[in-house]
């Protein structure tokens, strides 16, 4: 509040600072908001595409192994896929954007498209799954990739947009009213000495 | 950051597990005895940075999962699960658009 700070010099020179830094920064968060919010915009088109790409196959996928699981039933699905297929190797690391680390994800070498079970007693409805959740793979995590990049983004954003709201409406506004402040009760200071000094002047040229 | 190598782990029921079981990913079905949040960590401490959940154990562990929010990893996403119809993740991006934007504009 404007009445409860000091008006003196060295206030206004601080306070003229801080609105220097404050108008920067607001400044450097617009920028920064708008360039978060380009990426986000073109994450989450891709987000969206492959949702529904991987929706889509995932619904394939599934309907194989019911298909399969009818085919040979429960408990021969069961143990054919009893021993674990290969683990898939994944390379993790992070990409910088607008100082936001988000993940980034590759798969570590070629996918394997061997089966991890025998011919014998298992139905080709069981391969067709198999082989489409292999194939599906590297799309999951683009899809994992680019989804925990639009959660970080979102959040860095709106946590931006907060920022940038507090300096626009609140800080910057509350130092120019106490500038204006400082500025006018100096003025009136200066206006009250000269009146002073002249008043002096009178009475020692009516003695 | 320097690149590393992590594991892929699923956690759900038996019919999504397996689905995901025989492409590779190491699966979890979800215990009495141990809480999601609970196995969500324990998962991560053993070096699994991604994470694939069934949609209805990711719905109550929602808040759980926002404790990874800040940090890179682990990723942690919903899957489709049986009971699924695609509308949570279509949810999920447009509230991730309306908390960024301010508005769903997609």
């Amino acid at each position: 509040m404007a009445k409860q700070i000091n008006p003196t010099r060295m206030e206004l020179t601080r306070l003229k600072k801080r609105l220097k830094t404050a108008s920067r920064g607001h400044k450097l968060l617009k920028d920064k908001q708008n360039g978060m919010t380009k990426q986000f915009m073109e994450q989450i088109r891709r987000n969206r595409e492959l949702r529904s790409k991987v929706e889509a196959e995932l619904a394939v996928a599934a309907k194989q192994f019911r298909s399969a699981s009818s085919a040979m039933g429960e408990k021969e699905l069961g143990e054919a896929l009893l021993l674990p297929a290969g683990e898939i190797g994944v390379v993790g690391g992070s990409n910088n954007i607008m100082s936001v680390q988000v993940p980034t994800l590759r798969c570590d070498g070629s996918l394997s498209s061997s089966l991890p079970y025998g011919f014998a007693d298992t139905s080709y409805e069981l391969d067709a799954a198999t082989l489409t959740m292999t194939k599906l793979f590297p799309t999951l995590l683009q899809l994992a990739e680019c989804e925990k990049t639009c959660d970080m983004l979102a959040s860095e954003i709106e946590k931006t947009r907060r920022r940038v709201n507090a300096l626009e409406h609140v800080m910057i506004p509350e130092m120019e009213r106490n500038i204006k402040f400082i500025t006018m009760k100096l003025e009136d200071n200066e206006r009250q000495n000269i009146t002073r000094l002249m008043k002096v002047k009178d009475v020692i040229n009516a003695r | 950051m320097t690149e590393r190598k992590l594991k892929a782990a699923v956690i759900g029921p038996k019919s999504v597990a397996a689905l995901y079981g025989a492409a590779g990913v190491a699966v979890f079905e979800p215990a009495p005895e141990i809480s999601v949040p609970k196995l969500i960590s324990k998962l991560y401490g053993e070096g699994y940075g991604i994470i694939f959940i069934a949609e209805t154990i990711y719905k109550g562990a929602e808040d759980a999962v926002k404790k990874y929010l800040t940090d890179p990893y682990p990723i942690i996403i919903p899957v489709p699960d049986d009971s699924s119809d695609g509308s949570y993740s279509k949810e999920r991006i447009a509230a991730n658009v309306k908390k960024a934007i301010g508005s769903d504009l997609i």
